[in-house]
C-alpha cells in the first residue's frame, strides 16, 4: 500500500518526538486520497456497482475510478426499462466518441421528448431524419406539424394531410343528356372519369323525325323511283319527299352502313341542277320546340359534291306548307354541311322561333348532282343544343307513326283477300276496310292497279274504281262498285294489288 | 285536271287516280282548291251504270 500519512511532518532519528510534532501528524493527514487512488480503475459497470463522487480538486492521478457520465448513460441504456423518464435537455445520439445505440426493447411509457436528434445535430423542433419507427401508438396526446412522406396515396406536409390525386379531371360528369362512366378502384377512389350519351333507341321519342333512318318505305319497298324534273315534289320513303330540277333523276332506298339498316340515295344525271330531300312534321310533335333551341343532325355522304345545304322553315298556317311551286311557309334558318363521300354524322342548331307553332319542315338540297350519289340517312331534330345519337324506334312503333300520313295495302294478286260486303243500294255493292292507325286527316286514295271482284252466291261483277263509290272517315273507307252484281247481299269482294291512303303534310 | 265522282263530294285527280275527299286539312284537297281558284271547273262525274 502506497503512503497514507502526510510526509511533511518529520522526526530526526533518535530525536525527540513532541506533542505539537504528532498534532500536525494527524492534521494533516490525506487519507481518503490515499484510498481513492489506489483503487482499481473499471471499465464497465454494473447493477451492483456504486458511483464513487469525487470532488474536483481530486485530479485523475488521485481519482482513477471516476467513471464520465457519457460511459455511465453507455453502459446503463443498454438494457432495461425507465418507466418514468424524464429529460429536460437535448439528448443527442451519437457523439464525436461514437454512435450510442439505444436498444431496440427500449420503451419510453410516459415523458415528452422536446428537442430530439437523430444523427449528428440538435435542433429545437424534434425531428426524425432517418429512421422508422416500427410501432408507434398512443392513447392520448397528438403529434403536431408533423411532416412524412409515406409510401402509398397520402402525404402528410406540416401537419396537413393530403390525398394523392387519381388520375380524374376535376369537374362534373353526367347531365340530361348523358351519364357519367366511372372507374373505381379497390380503395375506392374515382380513377377515370368520362360520359356517354344516353343512347337508348327505345326510350324518349326524343326524335321529331319521323322514318329518319329511312327503314318504312310503303311506296316503293326499296324499289327504285323516278322524280320528274320541276314537277310538284313527290313522297318516297314515308315521310320524306324528293324533287329535282334540270333533268329526271331516281332516288332508292338503300342498304346502309353497319349499324344503319337503310339509307336513302338519289343518282345524279346529266344537267339536274338541284335535287331536294325534305320532310314535314305536324304541328302538335314540333309546337313545343318554338321559342327554344333545336338540334338538327343527319348523316351525309356524296360522291360528287361537297356541299349540302340545310333549311328549316315553318308553315305559314298550321299543316299546311304549300307546294313546291307555291310553298306557304317561313324560313327559320339554313346553313351548310361540307360533305366527302364517306357516310358521316352532321349537325346544326336551331333558334326555332316563338312563332312556329304550326309545323316544322326540314329541306336538304345539293345543287348540280350531275352524276355520283348522294345519301342521306339518321335524320333527326331534337329539343336541346345537344346532338344524341340517333333514337332507333321499335319497327312496329315507327310504322304505326309512318301510317298516320300515309297507309298501303297489300292485297297481293290471290284470291284471299277478302272483305264482306253489302248491297249498297239496288245498283252498288259496298266493303269497308279499317286503317291501322287514325289518319291524320281524311286520306286520298289511290287505287292504281288494285282490281276488285263482288262475288255472290250466283255472279259476279268487277270492281271498277274509276266510277266507284268512297266513303271515307280518318279511321276507315268504304268502296263500292256500281252495276248490280246480283241481288243477294251480302256478298264478298275480292281486292286485290296495292291500294293506297294518303294524309301527307 | 279533276273529276268528280259519285259519292260525298269526292273528286279525282286524273293524273293518277286519287280520290281527294273534302277535308281541309288534307293537302291534296288544299291543292284542288287553289286549282279551283284558279277558275278551273272539275270534270263531270261518270252516269252510274245499270247492271
Amino acid at each position: 500500500m502506497a503512503n497514507i500519512i502526510n510526509r511533511q511532518q518529520t522526526f530526526s532519528t533518535n530525536g525527540t518526538v513532541t506533542a505539537a510534532g504528532l498534532h500536525n501528524l494527524i492534521d494533516t493527514a490525506l487519507v481518503n486520497s490515499a484510498i481513492i487512488k489506489n483503487q482499481q480503475e473499471i471499465t464497465t459497470i454494473g447493477t451492483a456497482d456504486l458511483l464513487l463522487i469525487a470532488p474536483d480538486s481530486v485530479d485523475s492521478s488521485l481519482a482513477p475510478r471516476k467513471v464520465t457520465v457519457q460511459n455511465l448513460l453507455d453502459d446503463g441504456l443498454t438494457a432495461g426499462t425507465f418507466t418514468s423518464l424524464n429529460l429536460t435537455g437535448a439528448l443527442t445520439y451519437g457523439t464525436a466518441t461514437g454512435n450510442r445505440t439505444v436498444s431496440t426493447s427500449a420503451t419510453i411509457t410516459t415523458g415528452t421528448i422536446p428537442s430530439l436528434t437523430a444523427g449528428t445535430t440538435t435542433s429545437t423542433a424534434a425531428t426524425i431524419t432517418n429512421g422508422t419507427i416500427t410501432n408507434l401508438a398512443s392513447t392520448t396526446g397528438t403529434i403536431g406539424n408533423l411532416s412524412t412522406t409515406l409510401a402509398g396515396d397520402f402525404t402528410i406536409s406540416q401537419g396537413t394531410g393530403t390525398l394523392g390525386t387519381s388520375g380524374v379531371t376535376l369537374g362534373t360528369y353526367g347531365g340530361a343528356t348523358s351519364v357519367p362512366v366511372l372507374a373505381i378502384d379497390a380503395k375506392g377512389r374515382i380513377t377515370t372519369a368520362s360520359t356517354s350519351a344516353i343512347t337508348s333507341g327505345f326510350t324518349g321519342f326524343r326524335n321529331r323525325i319521323i322514318n329518319g333512318d329511312m327503314r318504312i318505305d310503303q311506296r316503293n319497298a326499296g324499289a327504285s323511283q323516278t322524280f320528274t324534273a320541276a314537277a310538284a315534289l313527290a313522297y318516297s320513303v314515308d315521310r320524306f319527299y324528293g324533287y329535282c330540277t334540270g333533268a329526271n333523276v331516281t332516288g332508292q332506298r338503300v342498304a346502309g352502313t353497319a349499324p344503319n339498316e337503310f339509307a336513302y340515295r338519289f343518282t345524279g344525271a346529266a344537267s339536274v341542277t338541284e335535287i331536294g330531300f325534305g320532310t314535314r312534321l305536324e304541328a302538335t310533335n314540333t309546337t313545343d320546340l318554338a321559342g327554344s333551341t333545336a338540334t338538327l343532325s343527319v348523316q351525309l355522304a356524296n360522291s360528287l359534291l361537297t356541299t349540302v345545304t340545310w333549311t328549316a322553315f315553318y308553315a305559314n298556317t298550321a299543316n299546311a306548307f304549300g307546294t313546291l311551286a307555291s310553298p306557304t311557309r317561313t324560313q327559320i334558318a339554313t346553313g351548310t354541311f361540307t360533305v366527302t363521300s364517306t357516310l358521316t354524322t352532321y349537325s346544326a342548331q336551331i333558334s326555332v322561333p316563338s312563332a312556329a307553332t304550326t309545323g316544322i319542315e326540314i329541306v336538304f338540297t345539293v345543287g348540280a348532282q350531275t352524276s355520283g350519289t348522294w345519301t342521306v340517312d339518321n335524320v333527326q331534330l331534337e329539343a336541346g343544343s345537344t346532338t344524341t345519337n340517333f333514337e332507333r324506334r321499335p319497327i312496329g312503333t315507327e310504322l304505326a307513326l309512318c301510317q298516320r300520313y300515309f297507309t298501303a295495302y297489300e292485297f297481293g294478286t290471290g284470291t284471299d283477300t277478302i272483305v264482306n260486303s253489302h248491297l249498297l243500294n239496288g245498283n252498288t255493292q259496298s266493303a269497308s276496310l279499317s286503317f291501322p292507325v287514325t289518319m291524320r286527316a281524311l286520306p286520298s286514295p289511290a287505287f292504281g292497279t288494285t282490281t276488285g271482284t263482288f262475288w255472290n252466291a250466283t255472279s259476279s261483277a268487277a270492281l271498277t274504281t274509276g266510277s266507284a263509290a268512297i266513303s271515307l272517315t280518318k279511321y276507315s273507307f268504304r268502296i263500292g262498285a256500281t252495276g248490280n252484281p246480283g241481288s243477294i247481299s251480302p256478298a264478298q269482294l275480292v281486292l286485290n294489288g296495292t291500294p293506297t291512303f294518303a294524309a301527307e303534310l | 285536271m279533276y273529276k268528280k265522282t259519285l259519292f260525298e263530294n269526292i273528286v279525282r285527280r286524273t293524273s293518277d287516280n286519287v280520290f281527294i275527299p273534302p277535308d281541309p286539312a288534307n293537302t291534296d284537297y288544299q291543292a284542288y282548291l287553289v286549282w279551283l281558284s284558279e277558275g278551273n271547273t272539275p270534270l263531270p262525274a261518270d252516269e252510274p251504270s245499270e247492271g
